[in-house]
């Protein structure tokens, strides 16, 4: 307790020098929540960049010319479905189906937002439909209609599969597939621009999988793109790609069907973030530094504010106060009033300073307490090294 | 027996320059109820002995008993609290608390409640010849002689046996030096403590029961002042009870 009264005598006592202290950690502590709230700002703004300028991936064949229609290989399109870096891939397939004398056009996909023209409130299912293997298809009205058949039904449908004239890679044909029972789970009425030309039949991407699978046919898909998740992480997501055998665009190459090249359209995203990660990165490296000064700080300004107490500890130390007693009564006195500059600093930083949360904010009042009263302790260390006998001596 | 006894002293320490050998082979002790003078020249080691005994440091060769104890073995902080004080020519008092505040420090320090400490430092204060008017002026306020006696008394404060004194007139007119060496010397015969003054002032060293002369490092003469009975007569005016 007497270590306690004497440093708080001394903190009421040596008023100007406190209230210098707690200016000085007040004003270290506005410019850290200024640092730290610089970075988060600008961390937010990486993060709301990825949300607002997506980047997308396309596949398609070598010369760039086409982005649907092709032969994209089952390898491709795992890699794209089992990637933790992308999101919303969309991939269709076009069949051909066979109801009595009339071809029906019949197409998989991976998920409603694949198939051109329909939106979510046209589905008579849940949105989990796609992602399905079960044999069970979307009709239209019209396919009811012609084949006198209503939901819930089942039905045996033959189909065809297109295969690429390997010698050209321009040409397709339609060959058997076989035939595949499959329900009605619902009806679309597509409605808009491209219900002419919308397929009579959807399948979820996986049952038709399964039918190639079945048939031990090679499974392709004929059109795939995605959204990347991260578009920070586009470098890793290149090279992922790149081991799963994509290529880039050689717009020089023969037109062909092939889908096997990957092209993702990040040229706006990097101009977006170009200068603001490279800022971002600068700042966070400078975060060691920020500690070191503040460290420094908290040295310096109690080494120059103790430098008339020197005589005062020497005569403490030759009444009998020991090394520690006299370092417990410093560090009590500067660590209160560092305290109280800190809180003072941290209610000022509340109101000028944007982008920090209450939980940001006390994290920096705790930065700055370790490394500024760090500094502090590394002063009075040395305060403590000086030789009693001389600072006495040479006073008188 | 001797409350204090320096034993082969010797003492070193290094410059930027040089070694500097401040004391050299020096051998004394001294006794409580008496009041000794360490006198010589600038810079023949009086104040570093000084400091030796206080236990502000631990010669480099030999030893200092206290009752018989190697000092460089004992709790030297502790020492200081509970055994010996140190009255200095500069005064330190502690410039921010006032003289009662002053007087009070080594006694909280002790661990006397403040209330005891106050009423004890009131006492001294008073036995200092400083009236109430001064207990709650700051140091900078008065004068060097009532000073002196603030930092007597806070000497007396700690309840020791060894009071050790380094020029602690240096400061002082005539007058105050007067009053202060009568006060240091009652506090040897009335209070019993071993009253050890460094001074280059003959006449200090001349109220000295012993007189103990230093040159370059080396204790040179040690005698006795003739201890007439008038120096004990019962005419004290001061020293601490």
């Amino acid at each position: 307790m007497f270590y306690v009264r004497t440093a708080w005598k001394n903190v009421r006592r040596y008023r100007y020098k406190s209230i210098l202290t707690l200016l000085i950690c007040a004003a270290a502590v506005i410019l850290l929540d200024v640092y730290i709230g610089s970075l988060e700002k600008s961390r937010e703004q990486l993060f709301d960049l990825r949300d607002k300028i997506p980047v997308e991936g396309i596949i398609m064949n070598l010369s760039g010319g086409r982005e649907a229609g092709l032969f994209i290989k089952e390898s491709y399109y795992e890699a794209v479905m089992n990637s933790s870096m992308v999101k919303e891939p969309k991939f269709t397939l076009q069949l051909l189906g066979q109801t009595g004398e009339e071809e029906v056009a019949v197409m998989a996909a991976n998920t409603w937002r694949a198939v051109p023209g329909l939106r979510a409130e046209d589905l008579p299912v849940p949105d989990t439909f796609f992602a399905s293997s079960e044999n069970e298809c979307l009709v239209t009205e019209a396919f009811l209609k012609d084949t006198q058949l209503k939901e819930g039904d089942a039905f045996s449908l033959p189909l065809q599969y297109y295969e690429l004239n390997k010698e050209n890679h321009l040409e397709t044909y339609a060959k058997p597939l076989g035939e595949t029972e499959l329900r009605i789970a619902g009806v679309i009425r597509p409605e808009g621009e491209e219900k002419e030309y919308f397929p009579e039949i959807l399948l979820p991407m996986e049952t038709a999988r399964g039918i190639y699978h079945s048939k031990e046919i090679p499974f392709y898909v004929d059109s795939g793109c995605f959204l990347v998740k991260d578009p920070r992480e586009l470098n890793a997501l290149k090279e992922e790609m790149d081991e799963a055998g994509f290529m880039e665009l050689v717009p020089a190459a023969q037109p062909a069907l092939e889908g096997y090249a990957l092209i993702l359209h990040d040229e706006k995203f990097i101009r977006a973030t170009g200068s603001l990660e490279d800022g971002y990165q600068t700042m966070r490296l400078f975060f060691p530094a920020v500690c070191l000064v503040l460290a420094w700080a908290g040295f310096i300004a109690v080494y120059l504010l103790t430098g008339s107490r020197r005589q005062e500890y020497a005569v403490m130390r030759s009444m009998g106060v020991g090394r520690r007693g006299c370092l417990a009564i410093y560090l009590l006195e500067y660590g209160t009033v560092e305290a109280l500059g800190g809180f003072a600093g941290s209610a000022a930083a509340m109101v000028f300073v944007t982008g920090l949360t209450v939980g940001k904010m006390v994290s920096c009042f705790l930065l700055f307490y370790l490394c500024f009263f760090a500094g502090t302790v590394v002063s009075f260390l040395m305060l403590g090294r000086i030789s009693v006998m001389r600072a006495l001596a040479k006073a008188d | 027996m001797s409350v204090l006894k320096a034993e082969h002293v010797s003492y070193s320490y290094q410059t930027k320059y040089q070694t500097i050998e401040a004391v050299k082979d020096v051998t004394c002790e001294f006794e409580k109820g008496r009041f000794y003078a360490v006198t010589g020249e600038s810079g023949s080691g009086k104040s570093t002995l000084l400091s030796l005994l206080a236990g502000l440091d631990v010669p480099k060769e030999g030893k200092i008993l206290v009752e018989g104890e190697d000092l460089a073995h004992m709790d030297r902080d502790r020492y200081r609290r509970e055994k010996a004080s140190v009255v200095y020519q500069a005064f330190h008092l502690f410039p921010l608390l006032s003289a009662l505040e002053n007087v009070m420090f080594p006694m909280e320090l002790c661990g006397i409640k403040r209330d005891a400490a106050r009423s004890r430092a009131k006492e001294l204060l008073c036995q200092a010849g400083l009236g109430e008017k001064s207990w709650t002026q700051l140091p900078q306020m008065m004068s060097g002689g009532e000073q002196q006696r603030v930092a007597i008394a806070r000497a007396a404060a700690a309840g020791g046996e060894i009071l050790l004194a380094d020029e602690p007139t240096g400061n002082l007119d005539t007058e105050n030096e007067k009053n202060i060496v009568e006060l240091l010397k009652n506090s040897a015969h009335d209070k019993g403590y071993a009253v050890i003054v460094i001074t280059h002032n003959p006449e200090v060293a001349a109220q000295a029961d012993e007189v103990l002369v230093m040159r370059d490092g080396r204790l040179k003469v040690r005698e006795a002042v003739k201890e007439a009975a008038g120096k004990r007569a019962g005419t004290a005016s001061g020293g601490f009870r």
